[in-house]
């Protein structure tokens, strides 16, 4: 296969064309630059490499596996064209406000529940606001309403506090509830 | 299903998780876990300190930038002056809502103060991570003779008690400040209370009560400016001076965006008519009045069967008339304080709000039957919901009476 360049070619026939990501399991992606740029790290890979970049030997994603990189791709198919998400909090509470999502971010969510937490790592890794901020949320309606053991049985969390220190977090966080 | 079912099925739920595990990997970034916390709100955040020994260090390390509660008030009630300036009670109560009271602290140093202080701590402690909507100063006497001034320092040194043990997790949003004509001290406070909370307060919620109407002092700390005038030693007469006072404030206002402040005044309605009828033809004549402050609140306690209210309703009514304003009238009845809100708006936007209120409270319970009475005769308006006088429903005026239960013994 040829050499392709991304130098001299417009953004939108760009975002046209195929790039190979190859994650940390030596799997290979053939993925369109357009949706590869959700993420800001690609993008930004495919900005600074510039001229030298080769399309079809591809990027390199150390930090992400095959299995995550799959949903992640998922995710930016269909976030391409989204605009940027807006992070705000309470201005008294610093509460973040709570995103509204949309059927399918929420079936996306229910499907891959079990591997909440290894998105959001990809997310992070890959600097994808929304992907990240939106799973950060799931993972705290997941925390929401229930009760530490519960918590702890769910994350696979072992509890190495004693029932000293317990007492003493209750004593000091009077207003607690739980 | 037999009913004991759903108990154990409830019971358990409450114990076990039955969704899929959701393992936490081992290399987590601890600002992965803190993005998460801040999603939460304080209670749960206190609960997830349960979890274990990681959690529990992230929350407390992040503590500067994870949620707060938000309680509605600290309502410092009592600060009694003694011979001494240490000789003293503060006490305190802290809500959570507008009713409900969570909390009454007492504070009194005296010569055995360290150890009363370690005793107040684990109170103190508690107002950790939490950001109050308000934080006002009530009872406090106020009488030259009674030497203000140490009342104030006094609210200086609780301050910085407050930030000794509390530090700057206390926030504070609204706070309604008694201030004395000694501007000095006003300084002292503000500037402690800057001091307290280091950084990012905001001060657009300020309101002062400002003890002389002589002079009207305002400076970049307030969005609010409270009048506060006494009855005993300032008496309302024909009191020309602060009818100019308040106009010269809103006509030369140099604040920016007068129209977000508040003048509240705390009188009778003695001088107020020739007030309000300048304050009228000031607003109908403005070029643009909704660059003018918008929002007066008239608080009278003990006084609400006052006469003059109803002239000064029939005034706005008439006023109204005049400069063809559409009217809305609203009523509704309780049983013991006594609201009015006259709204004159465009749109959303108010043109002029005024607030009335009149209190009925231990002091007026002799007069209880005449307070049903006046009460009673206030119903007449309630039927009126709307009188139009013009098509351009340029402005509206709606007048609502709330009365609200209260402890009235009688």
């Amino acid at each position: 296969m040829a050499t392709e360049s991304a130098n001299g070619v417009s953004s939108p026939e760009l975002n046209e064309r195929d790039v190979v990501i190859t994650t940390n399991d030596n799997r290979n992606f053939t993925v369109k630059i357009g949706v590869a740029r959700v993420s800001k790290t690609i993008n930004n890979m495919i900005q600074d490499l510039g001229e030298s970049l080769d399309l079809s030997s591809g990027i390199p994603l150390p930090n992400v596996d095959g299995p995550i990189f799959e949903k992640v791709l998922e995710w930016c198919e269909e976030h391409k064209n989204a605009p940027e998400i807006k992070v705000e909090q309470d201005p008294h509470t610093r509460e973040r406000k709570w995103f509204t999502m949309t059927e399918w971010e929420e079936e996306y969510f229910r499907k891959f529940l079990s591997h909440l937490w290894d998105l959001a790592m990809a997310a992070n890794y890959l600097e994808i606001p929304s992907l990240y901020y939106y799973t950060c949320q799931k993972l705290a309606e997941r925390i929401k309403g229930r009760t530490p053991e519960q918590i702890r049985e769910m994350f696979g969390i072992e509890d190495d506090l004693t029932e000293e220190e317990k007492a003493e977090i209750r004593r000091t966080n009077v207003w607690c509830t739980y | 299903m037999p009913l004991y079912k759903n108990v154990i099925s409830k019971f358990l739920n409450e114990v076990l998780y039955e969704g899929p595990l959701i393992k936490i990997p081992t290399s987590i970034s601890s600002e992965l876990i803190c993005d998460i916390f801040s999603y939460l709100g304080r209670n749960e955040l206190e609960k997830c300190q349960l979890i274990n020994r990681t959690w529990k260090s992230l929350i407390i390390q992040h503590s500067d930038f994870l949620p707060l509660y938000s309680f509605f008030k600290l309502s410092i009630e009592k600060i009694a002056l003694g011979a001494q300036l240490e000789n003293c009670i503060i006490q305190c109560s802290i809500f959570t809502s507008s009713s409900s009271l969570i909390i009454a602290l007492t504070y009194k140093p005296t010569e055995e103060e360290p150890k009363r202080i370690s005793a107040m701590k684990n109170y103190l402690e508690a107002l950790r991570n939490v950001v109050f909507q308000c934080i006002e100063f009530h009872g406090l006497p106020y009488r030259e003779e009674e030497r203000p001034m140490e009342r104030d320092l006094m609210l200086v040194r609780f301050m910085d008690i407050l930030r000794e043990y509390v530090g700057i997790q206390i926030r504070v949003v609204f706070c309604p400040l008694f201030i004395g004509y000694v501007s000095a001290v006003t300084d002292l406070f503000l500037k402690s209370y800057i001091k307290a909370h280091k950084v990012n307060i905001p001060f657009d919620n300020f309101l002062i009560w400002l003890y002389t109407s002589k002079e009207i002092n305002y400076d970049n700390y307030t969005k609010k400016i409270k009048i506060y005038v006494d009855p005993v030693t300032y008496p309302l007469t024909e009191d020309k001076t602060f009818i100019e006072a308040i106009f010269d404030f809103i006509g030369k206002c140099k604040v920016a965006k007068p129209n977000l402040y508040r003048i509240c005044v705390n009188s009778g309605l003695i001088s107020l008519l020739p007030f309000f009828e300048a304050w009228l033809d000031f607003y109908s004549n403005a070029s643009d009045p909704f660059i003018l402050v918008n929002k007066f609140y008239f608080y009278n306690r003990r006084r609400f069967l006052d006469t003059r209210f109803n002239l000064f309703t029939s005034l706005v009514m008439e006023s109204c008339q005049k400069y063809k304003k559409s009217i809305q009238r609203v009523y509704k009845k309780g049983t013991n304080y006594l609201y009015y809100l006259f709204e004159v708006k465009r749109l959303t936007n108010h043109i002029l709000k005024i607030e009335f209120q009149f209190d009925l409270d231990g002091y007026e319970a002799n007069r209880y039957d005449q307070y049903q009475e006046f009460v009673a005769n206030q119903e007449a308006p309630a039927i009126e919901k709307s009188l139009s006088f013009s098509s351009t429903t340029l402005t509206v005026i709606s007048m609502s009476c709330h009365l609200k239960m209260m402890s009235c013994k009688h």
